[in-house]
C-alpha cells in the first residue's frame, strides 16, 4: 500500500505449478519468496489430493483426479485423456492467478506424463484464448532417466520449438543432473535436496532484480529480468554456491565457471554460450575487491554479442555467496538432440519387446505392493533397532 | 495356467514418432565420437582404482581420444596399472638368466631405460594432444584452428590399442629368435647343463609377454608422435600461404592476412601462439627417451653384448664411426644402425617443415624491414632537419609494426631451447647411457 503511494514497483509474481515434482518445486518457491515484500498468485495442478502444506502453501489447487500408474505414462496416451472441457473449468482459476499486467507468469512443469499433457493443454489454451505467453521453468531429466521421461522431454519440447507453427514459449531449462558427489545419494534425499535447489536458485533470481546493487555500475533492475526470462527460446538456469570465503577462492573466476556449467549440461561448445542472445547474472554476497571487479569486467566483454546484465548484491537473509543466472536464447543443445535419439531407440525397442510378451502381471495391484513395500520397511527399521542394541 | 493374450507383434518400422524427422536432420551435427553407452564407460574411467573392471572394455572400445581427454590423474592412474604388467617381467628374466648361464646386471639398464621411456611416452601422448586441443578452443585465430581440426579428427578418432598390441606382440619375434639363438650359443660354449637352459628359455620368452603392454605404449606413442608431426605440417600451411602475396608482390605488408603472421609469430605472450613452439619441442625430447626404451626392449637377450660395446666406446674414446669400422661387431653395427636411422627420420620429420616456414618467414621478414626502414629514415631526417614541423601519424603506426617485425621470430621454435634439448640428448647418449650400463 504505502509503496504504491511512494511510486514505487510492486513486485506481483503468478506461479502455476503442474504436477507431484513441480508442486513440491513450487510450494518450496512460495515459501522461500514470502518474506521478500512480493505479491504470489499460486496455482497448482495437481493430479491427486494435496497434502496440507501444500493447501496452504497455495492460492488455489485445481486437482484433476487420476491414478499414479497413469501419472507416469507417456504424455501421448494422457494427452486424448484429458478432455477440454474439463480443462477450460480451470479457466477461472487460470484467469485469477495470470492476470495480463502482472510481469512474471512463472509455469513449473516436470517431465512426467501427467504434468507435460496437462501443461501443453493449458498453454495452447492461454496462448490461442488470451494471449498470454508464460514463462516456463522445465526440470529436465538426466540421460540415464526413464525412457518414457526422455520421450515426454522430447515430445514437448518439440512441439514448443520444432514443430510446423510452434508455440515458439520462453523454456527454461533446469538440469537434473546429480553431481558427482550426490551420485551415492537415495532418491527421495536427492530429489528434495534439488528441489530446494531451484527454489533457492529461482528465488535468489526474482530478488534480486529489486534489491538494491552493491557497486552503481553494475546494476540490472527488474526490466532487464523481465525481458531476458521472456526471450522466446531456449535458456538456461544455473546455480553455484561459492562456499565459506577461503583464501584460495577469492579470485573466483565466474566466467569459467558459468559458461563450462552451460556448456558441460547442455553438451554445447564454449562459443556458442558466448553467442547467446540475453544473459542475466547476480553475484551474491562476494567480497568487492580489485580481483572481483576485474572477473566482472572480463564477464562482460566475453559474450560476443551482448552485454549481459550483471549485478552485485549484499543481503545477508538470502545466505552463502552465490552465482545466480540464467543464459538465455541458446542455440538447438545437443543434449536435446541426443535426449530425442535416446528416446526414440529405447522406447522402440521397448514397445516391439512388449508387443511379442504376454502380461505376466494380469491383475495389477498397486495397493498391495504398497503395503507389502511398507511392511518390509518395517522389517528393516527393525532389524536396525535390534542390531543397535546389542551393539553391532 | 497361465493367461496369454493374443499377440500383437509390432515392428520397429510401425512405430513413429512426431519428431523424428526433425531429429534426422539434427543426428548429423552430433559429435558421432561416443556412443551414449560408452560415455557411461567413460564416466566410470574417472576413477579407475574404483571400477578396476571398466579399464579393458574402456581400452578396447573407446577411441584414444576419449581417452587422452580424460584429466590427469585418472590417466595416469589407468597407465600405472599398465605399467605394472612391466614389472614381472624382470622377475621372469632374473630367473630365466640365471638358469641360462648369463649375468644379471645388464637387466638394471632395461628397467632403467625402459621405465624413463614408458612414462615419457605417456606423458607426451596425452601432453601434445592437450595442446592441440588447446588450439582449438582459444580459436583466437579461426583460420589456424581450420587447418588443424580435420588432421586432428581423423588422427585421434580410432581405437588403436588392438593394432598396436598386436603389433608389439609381432615385434617381440625378434628377441625371441635372439633368445634361440642364445640359447643354442650357451649350450654349444657348456656353460649350462641341457635341462636347466631349456626351462631358461621358457621363462625367458614368457618374461617377453608381459614386455608387451609396455611397448605397446611406447609403439602408440611412437605413431602418434608421427602423426603430431603430420598435424603440425597442416598447421604451419596456411601461415606460409599467408605471407605468399606478401613475397611475391602482389599485396602490400599493412594488410590484416601479414599482421596476423606477425602476431602470432611475435613476442608478446597475449597474441603469440605458444603451442606452435612447444608441439615440437615436447615431441623431440620425448622421442630420444621413447625410441630407446623401444630398442632396448626390443634388444633385451644381447643386452649384455651391447653394454659391453657402451663401456668400450666410452674408453677408447673414439669417434662414432670410426671405431665402428675398425672393431667392426655385428650386433654393435646392428643396434647403432637401428637407433641412428630411426632418431635421424623422426628429426627430419619434424625439423623439415620447420625449415620450410623458417625459410618463407625470413625473407618476409627481410622484405619487410627493407620496405619499411627507409621510410621512417625519411620521415625521421625531415623532422629532424627542419622540413617538416610534425611527423605523419601514419609514421607511428608504420613504426610500431616495424619493431613488431623486428622482433618476430623467424622460425616458431625457441633456439637456445632448442639447443638446450641437443645438448641433453647428446649427453644422455655419450655419458648417460654408458654410466647406466657401467
Amino acid at each position: 500500500m504505502f509503496r504504491r503511494l511512494l511510486g514505487r514497483i510492486e513486485l506481483e509474481v503468478s506461479i502455476t505449478a503442474i504436477g507431484d515434482f513441480a508442486g513440491n518445486v513450487g510450494e518450496r518457491l512460495i515459501n522461500q519468496l514470502k518474506p521478500f515484500d512480493v505479491k504470489i498468485h499460486s496455482l497448482l495442478i495437481a493430479s491427486n489430493k494435496p497434502t496440507k502444506t501444500q493447501e496452504k502453501a497455495f492460492n488455489r489447487v485445481f486437482t484433476y483426479p487420476m491414478p499414479f500408474e497413469k501419472t507416469i505414462a507417456s504424455r501421448k496416451k494422457l494427452l486424448p485423456e484429458i478432455k477440454t472441457e474439463e480443462v477450460s473449468a480451470l479457466e477461472k482459476d487460470l484467469q485469477k492467478t495470470v492476470k495480463n499486467d502482472s510481469r512474471f507468469h512463472f509455469f513449473i512443469i516436470s517431465s512426467d506424463g501427467f504434468s507435460t499433457a496437462f501443461a501443453s493443454k493449458v498453454l495452447e489454451m492461454l496462448f490461442q484464448q488470451h494471449g498470454i505467453t508464460p514463462i516456463i521453468f522445465y526440470i529436465l531429466p538426466d540421460l540415464n532417466a526413464p525412457s518414457i521421461e526422455l520421450l515426454n522431454t522430447s515430445e514437448f519440447i518439440y512441439e514448443i520449438f520444432y514443430k510446423p507453427n510452434p508455440l515458439r514459449l520462453p523454456l527454461i531449462l533446469i538440469d537434473l543432473k546429480p553431481a558427482s558427489d550426490e551420485e551415492e545419494m537415495t532418491a527421495s534425499s536427492f530429489f528434495s535436496k534439488k528441489q530446494d535447489e531451484l527454489s533457492i536458485a529461482v528465488r535468489d533470481l526474482v530478488v534480486s532484480s529489486f534489491l538494491s546493487p552493491q557497486v552503481e555500475e553494475f546494476n540490472a533492475t527488474i526490466d532487464d529480468l523481465s525481458d531476458v526470462l521472456r526471450l522466446k527460446g531456449l535458456s538456461m538456469l544455473v546455480s553455484k554456491e561459492l562456499g565459506e570465503i577461503n583464501e584460495s577462492q577469492k579470485a573466483i573466476r565466474v566466467n569459467d565457471l558459468i559458461v563450462d556449467a552451460v556448456a558441460k549440461s547442455m553438451m554445447l561448445k564454449r562459443e556458442d554460450v558466448y553467442r547467446s542472445k540475453q544473459a542475466y547474472i547476480a553475484w551474491f554476497n562476494v567480497e568487492l575487491d580489485f580481483q572481483t571487479n576485474f572477473e566482472a569486467k572480463k564477464l562482460v566483454t566475453s559474450f560476443e554479442t551482448i552485454r549481459p546484465h550483471l549485478k552485485f548484491v549484499k543481503n545477508e537473509e538470502l545466505g552463502i555467496r552465490a552465482v545466480r543466472a540464467i543464459i538465455a536464447g541458446l542455440p538447438t543443445p545437443p543434449r536435446i538432440i541426443r535426449t530425442m535419439q535416446l528416446a526414440r531407440d529405447l522406447r522402440k525397442s521397448i514397445m516391439t519387446r512388449e508387443g511379442t510378451l504376454y502380461d505376466p502381471y494380469p491383475n495389477f495391484d498397486f495397493e498391495r505392493i504398497q503395503e507389502e513395500t511398507q511392511s518390509l520397511e518395517n522389517l528393516v527399521f527393525e532389524a536396525r533397532n535390534s542390531a543397535k542394541r546389542f551393539h553391532l | 495356467m497361465l493367461n496369454v493374450p493374443p499377440q500383437i507383434v509390432r515392428r520397429k518400422e510401425d512405430i513413429r514418432f512426431e519428431f523424428e524427422e526433425f531429429l534426422a536432420e539434427h543426428e548429423k551435427a552430433l559429435p558421432r565420437d561416443i556412443e551414449p553407452e560408452q560415455a557411461e564407460l567413460l564416466e566410470k574411467l574417472r576413477s579407475p582404482f574404483k571400477n578396476p573392471g571398466s579399464i579393458v572394455p574402456g581400452l578396447k572400445e573407446l577411441p584414444l581420444k576419449a581417452l587422452l581427454n580424460l584429466p590427469w590423474k585418472p590417466y595416469f592412474q589407468i597407465m600405472l596399472l599398465i605399467f605394472m604388467l612391466y614389472i614381472p617381467s624382470f622377475v621372469l628374466l632374473g630367473v630365466g638368466f640365471k638358469f641360462l648361464g648369463i649375468p644379471l646386471g645388464p637387466i638394471i639398464i632395461v628397467l632403467v631405460i625402459g621405465t624413463l621411456g614408458f612414462w615419457a611416452g605417456a606423458f607426451t601422448l596425452k601432453f601434445s594432444f592437450s595442446l592441440f586441443q588447446h588450439l582449438l578452443e582459444v580459436a583466437r585465430f579461426p583460420w589456424i584452428a581450420e587447418a588443424v581440426r580435420d588432421p586432428l579428427e581423423s588422427a585421434y578418432r580410432k581405437n588403436r590399442t588392438k593394432k598396436t598390441l598386436t603389433l608389439a606382440l609381432l615385434l617381440m619375434g625378434l628377441p625371441t629368435v635372439l633368445f634361440i639363438v642364445k640359447f643354442f650359443d650357451q649350450l654349444s660354449n657348456g656353460s649350462t647343463s641341457g635341462s636347466s637352459a631349456i626351462l631358461g628359455l621358457v621363462l625367458s620368452i614368457l618374461s617377453l609377454l608381459f614386455v608387451v603392454p609396455a611397448q605397446a605404449v611406447l609403439l602408440l606413442s611412437l605413431i602418434m608422435s608421427q602423426k603430431n608431426t603430420r598435424i603440425y605440417d597442416h598447421l604451419l600451411q596456411p601461415i606460409k600461404n599467408r605471407v605468399v602475396g606478401y613475397n611475391e608482390g602482389f599485396e602490400s605488408i599493412l594488410t590484416k592476412n601479414n599482421y596476423e603472421v606477425v602476431m602470432i609469430l611475435g613476442d608478446t605472450p597475449g597474441h603469440s601462439i605458444r603451442e606452435l613452439g612447444d608441439i615440437p619441442l615436447i615431441g623431440l625430447a620425448s622421442l630420444v627417451l621413447v625410441l630407446n626404451a623401444f630398442v632396448y626392449n626390443l634388444m633385451i637377450p644381447i643386452i649384455g653384448e651391447v653394454s659391453d660395446l657402451l663401456i668400450k666406446a666410452q674408453n677408447n674414446n673414439a669417434p662414432v664411426i670410426g671405431w665402428l669400422v675398425t672393431r667392426f661387431s655385428p650386433i654393435g653395427f646392428l643396434f647403432f644402425m637401428l637407433l641412428l636411422v630411426t632418431v635421424l627420420a623422426s628429426l627430419t620429420t619434424i625439423v623439415l617443415p620447420l625449415i620450410k616456414l623458417w625459410w618463407v618467414i625470413r625473407k618476409f621478414r627481410l622484405k619487410a624491414l627493407s620496405e619499411l626502414d627507409p621510410f621512417l629514415f625519411d620521415e625521421i631526417t625531415d623532422t629532424a632537419l627542419g622540413r617538416k614541423e610534425k611527423m605523419e601519424e601514419e609514421a607511428h603506426v608504420v613504426f610500431a609494426l616495424r619493431e613488431y617485425i623486428y622482433q618476430m621470430k623467424t622460425s616458431p621454435i625457441d633456439p637456445i631451447r632448442l639447443a638446450q634439448i641437443t645438448i641433453l640428448y647428446t649427453f644422455y647418449v655419450w655419458k648417460g647411457l654408458p654410466k647406466i650400463a657401467g
